[in-house]
């Protein structure tokens, strides 16, 4: 790796982040940054490879409410850097990722703990009738988000990039396909968290009609999720008709007893 | 005098635009307070009466608020026409508290239990096929969607002013059932797609040799195994309380074990 691409993606890191901490642009998603760093490596389709299986991971792992899941930024950027690098594939890779995105993760707690200062700092900005310089604390914030990522990101790219082709041979085999085998189950607990927080009984019901479609006919999503559209609209006008009825019988109700 | 204060939808949209920056100073304490202060700033600005009481204004947004980072704008919206008819800073924090726990659960469930699942998915299954539309698709699509809801609600909350508390309540309860439906549906195709666990356990009795995998498991149920895996992890979270770090870590000891005793 040379210094130029150290450098480059040292600096998209720290834009990542800021992006992720923000989440605005998505462009932290594994996704899109696995893809930007493949093509910094000169190796575009795997990055995109080992970021579309982080993206399944991750998918599950928003930062909904101020929880801090770990880091996807870092975890992509240190997993597609050392896959290309090492030449594994994509399940090796969130082994590499996996242990910075949670160091990282720890940073992140860190960072909402410490950002307090900033209410104190705005509040005083006001106090002084110094509009100018509250508009500058959003800022002074992300700066220090920017330095953070960036560098979690630079060290171990700096000192081991070189190294990560060792460390793999290193691993017995049993390791690295426990590794591989892992990185084909972490979807499991990106959808576990997603069903935790948007699970309801009686929607159990269509978890099986949407696993039973994919499962024993392998419908492609895209249809899948018209298929839902669909039952979402036509429960959508059940819903409204059903919620009329009760009204009108409790007043034929009240006109008979009279 | 009134007309001067009147809002303009240039400032309508410079709110929009600096809301971009609400989380910047995200913290555990007061969360997006001051970024939700910042992106209200035109509209305090503007209608303020006089220096004093632009200072009082602004540290009424300075409290505790927290929703979603996209539908938030929709009480900023709200709060900039309360902000032009000089309601009291109490009724102001008010709705700001009001508004701020169903929006969440509306936006929570809109963006990212329902439009991310669909995009991502539809971005995953090109880049899985080595096509750079992918990640193209995923970010233009997520962006076309967020800014529409950004500026959409920012200008459709000034619109609906003071009224809006029984409005949100009824549509937002029949979105979030639809929602609830469309997301259910589409993740468990995405277990069934990209979730995936075979054993290579194999039982022998004299000549016969019994795959496990493809001899039994799939006879019973394609994807059985990524099934009760996918279970097993939501019974961890949902009724053991266990942290994503946590489940990481069981995942990655199961699967090297299980590769060290050869089940997979």
């Amino acid at each position: 790796m040379s210094l130029v691409q150290v450098i480059l993606i040292t600096v998209i890191t720290g834009l990542a982040g800021i992006d992720c901490y923000l989440e605005v642009f998505q462009t932290y998603r594994p996704l899109i940054l696995g893809t930007i760093i493949g093509i910094i490596m000169g190796d575009l389709k795997t990055g995109m490879l080992i970021g579309a299986t982080f993206e399944m991971m991750w998918m599950g792992l928003m930062p909904i409410g101020g929880a801090a899941p770990p880091n996807m930024v870092i975890g992509t950027v240190i997993g597609v850097v050392f896959g290309i690098a090492s030449n594994q594939g994509a399940d090796v890779a969130i082994g590499f990722g996996m242990p910075f995105a949670v160091l990282m993760q720890g940073i992140v707690i860190l960072i909402y703990t410490s950002f307090s200062y900033f209410n104190n700092i705005a509040a005083k900005y006001i106090s002084k009738n110094n509009y100018k310089a509250f508009n500058t604390v959003p800022f002074q914030s992300l700066l220090i988000v920017f330095l953070c990522y960036s560098l979690v990101a630079f060290i171990p790219i700096f000192l081991g990039a070189d190294k990560a082709e060792f460390i793999v041979k290193i691993l017995p085999e049993w390791v690295t396909n426990g590794l591989s085998v892992a990185g084909g189950l972490m979807p499991a607990i990106g959808f576990a968290i997603l069903l935790n927080t948007m699970f309801r009984k009686e929607n159990v019901i269509f978890l099986i009609v949407g696993f039973v479609f994919v499962a024993y006919l392998t419908l492609p999503i895209l249809a899948l999720a018209a298929m839902g559209a669909c039952i979402a609209i036509y429960d959508f006008y059940i819903h409204k008709d059903m919620k009329k009825e009760p009204i009108n019988t409790i007043e034929e109700d009240y006109s008979d007893g009279i | 005098m009134g007309s001067e204060k009147k809002l303009t939808k240039k400032d309508l949209n410079k709110m929009a635009f600096r809301s971009i920056l609400l989380n910047s100073t995200y913290n555990f304490e007061r969360m997006q307070a001051v970024g939700f202060t910042y992106a209200m700033a035109p509209a305090l600005d503007k209608t303020a009466n006089n220096e004093e009481d632009r200072n009082t204004r602004y540290k009424n947004h300075l409290n505790f608020i927290n929703s979603h980072s996209y539908a938030i704008t929709l009480i900023m919206g709200i709060c900039a026409a309360l902000e032009e008819k000089k309601e009291s800073t109490t009724l102001i924090n008010s709705i700001k508290v009001a508004l701020m726990g169903p929006l969440a659960g509306l936006g929570d469930s809109l963006v990212w239990f329902t439009v991310m699942p669909i995009i991502a998915g539809i971005g995953i299954q090109f880049a899985m096929q080595g096509n750079i539309v992918g990640p193209i698709i995923f970010f233009l699509a997520f962006n076309i969607i967020g800014f529409l809801i950004r500026f959409g609600f920012l200008h459709g909350g000034y619109k609906l002013g003071v009224g809006i508390l029984d409005k949100i309540g009824d549509i937002g309860d029949k979105l979030s059932r639809g929602a609830g439906i469309l997301g259910m549906t589409v993740v468990g195709g995405l277990v069934a797609s990209y979730v995936s666990l075979t054993t290579i356990l194999q039982i022998k009795s004299g000549e016969a040799v019994v795959n496990i995998q493809t001899d039994m498991l799939d006879a019973i149920m394609p994807k059985l195994l990524p099934a009760l895996y996918t279970l097993f992890v939501f019974y961890l979270i949902r009724s053991k309380k266990k942290s994503p770090t946590m489940l990481i870590i069981i995942t990655i000891i199961f699967c090297v074990v299980g590769s060290l005793l050869g089940f997979f």
